[in-house]
């Protein structure tokens, strides 16, 4: 896909009751790490404990990272505030 | 969702071959030849409110969120939504009516062929508001009223706010809109439950859903206000027993049980006890086929900041952002284990669900009580509440219970 085609997605806030949190999670020790969506939770402790409790029927190793420590490039055009990616 | 007067007063004669599914808010035909393929959709489209509700999902206040939808962004993630073949857009919120483009969202829902119906307080409906939803094609007024009016108002946090749903429900019927109660059981207001009902039909109003308390948002902060299984029982069964008598009266009211599939069985057993074998075995075959709790399959959310969820109460967990990529392809990315495995949870029942005999329409109730009360979703239902012979496969239900 040519660079261009590919917007920064906004930065817009994804919680309002606390931060949100993505989850990433491995099955088996030669998996692949799988992002399977996010939590919300005030801390990353809390986040951790959310997160287990839904995916530890399947996952041995579960990350967390703050939703807003990711920066999202995505040819999706519903975004009106995304903005190029070079910005 | 369940529909009691469908199964105990509409169905005729087995051998039709139809099938049986009601996961939507709308009014749409619930008896179906097929499984519903694509889910219904509840947009959350602000935090706003005008109230501040006891065991409001969405933790809404008086103000938006940072991060709400622009009309134009709205405006796409319809299209996105009509695209990928969603037949019905529930406008929810917070209070859907505090945003002013609503009625232009509502009618461009229409217009790109989605089924728009509306989930509110009631409180902001005005005649002119009623009669514009109904000329942008609004299909269904859902309308919370949570009992009698010191009841509601006291649930509802703000005086007055009984009176003004009841005005937004006649402001509804006079425009034409088919329009429907919400009222979700708890301890408080079990007992205006036969009251409401009376006094909603006096108003014309015909359709009556009744909402089991889900733990999410809010909800979950007023559980120790939830009925206990012997309430539950007397409470599902008045809404049965008070159905049949508006039925034999010749006031053909619609009445649904929302949020709890234990009522699948307890419907089939009530049918049994009180009608026919036959009525019993009608009444279950039309429940076989999409029954269990739809979260993660037959409905989805979106919230005010565009995260997907696998229904409108469980907030706290999201499989994307439609920010990020269409609606369509999160909701089919089959990497996510955890909703696979909702959508294959038959084979995932433990506990008192694994001999039941009903587990083939509950599969297990609701995911997310199981969550917030055994910290496992796919742990039984703790708002369960069949008896052990009920459930038993052995007996098939045939014993009547002393339970009731
Ligand atoms: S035992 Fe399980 S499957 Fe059976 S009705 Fe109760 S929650 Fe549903």
């Amino acid at each position: 896909m040519p660079v261009e085609d590919r917007r920064r997605v906004s930065d817009a806030p994804r919680a309002t009751d606390g931060s949100e949190w993505e989850v990433f999670v491995r099955e088996a020790s030669t998996d692949p790490m799988r992002h399977v969506g996010s939590v919300t939770a005030e801390t990353w402790d809390l986040a951790y404990e959310q997160a287990a409790t839904l995916f530890s029927f399947t996952a041995d190793d579960i990350w967390l990272c703050p939703a807003d420590a990711v920066h999202r490039f995505t040819p999706t055009t519903l975004d009106e505030a995304a903005s190029a990616a070079g910005d | 969702m369940i529909s009691v007067s469908k199964l105990l007063c509409g169905l005729d004669a087995e051998g039709d071959g139809l099938r049986y599914d009601a996961a939507n808010e709308s009014d749409t035909e619930q008896i179906s030849e097929e499984k519903q393929r694509r889910p219904v959709v509840v947009w959350n489209t602000t935090r706003g409110c005008n109230l501040y509700c006891e065991h409001c999902y969405a933790s809404a206040c008086d103000s938006g969120a940072d991060g709400e939808f622009s009309t134009r962004e709205g405006k796409r993630l319809l299209d996105d939504l009509a695209d990928y073949g969603v037949p019905v857009v529930l406008f929810s919120g917070g209070e859907p009516l505090v945003r002013p483009d609503l009625v232009e969202l509502v009618d461009y829902a229409a217009d790109v062929g989605l089924r728009p119906v509306l989930s509110t307080n009631g409180t902001l409906i005005t005649a002119e508001r009623a009669q514009q939803l109904a000329d942008a094609g609004l299909a269904y007024a859902g309308i919370s009223v949570d009992g009698m009016a010191e009841t509601n108002d006291h649930f509802r946090g703000q005086d007055g706010a009984f009176d003004a749903a009841v005005r937004g429900i006649e402001h509804c019927l006079d425009a034409g809109l088919k329009t429907g109660l919400r009222y979700t059981i708890t301890q408080h207001n079990r007992d205006d439950l036969r009251d409401i009902v009376d006094l909603l039909a006096d108003t014309g109003l015909d359709r009556f859903c009744f909402y089991h308390l889900a733990y999410g948002g809010r909800g979950a902060d007023i559980s120790d206000t939830d009925l206990s299984t012997a309430e539950r029982r007397e409470a599902v069964r008045e809404v049965c027993d008070l159905t049949r008598a508006y039925h034999e009266d010749g006031h053909e009211i619609e009445t649904l049980l929302v949020g709890n599939y234990a009522d699948a069985g307890y419907i089939t057993e009530y049918a049994r006890r009180e009608m026919s074998e036959e009525r019993a075995r009608t009444v279950r075959r039309y429940l076989e086929t999409n029954g269990g709790d739809p979260a993660g399959e037959r409905v989805a959310d979106i919230d005010y900041q565009g995260n997907v969820h696998l229904n409108q109460f469980w907030q706290s967990y999201s499989l994307g952002n439609v920010r990020d990529r269409s609606f369509g392809a999160i909701w089919e990315d089959d990497s996510n284990p955890l909703v696979n495995a909702l959508r294959t949870r038959d084979d995932r029942l433990q506990g008192r669900c694994t001999d039941c005999q009903y587990a083939d329409i509950c599969k297990g109730g609701s995911p997310l009580r199981s969550l917030a009360v055994h910290d496992d979703p796919f742990a039984p239902d703790p708002q369960c509440y069949l008896t052990s012979a009920e459930r038993a496969p052995d007996t098939g239900g045939l014993h009547p219970t002393n339970a009731d």
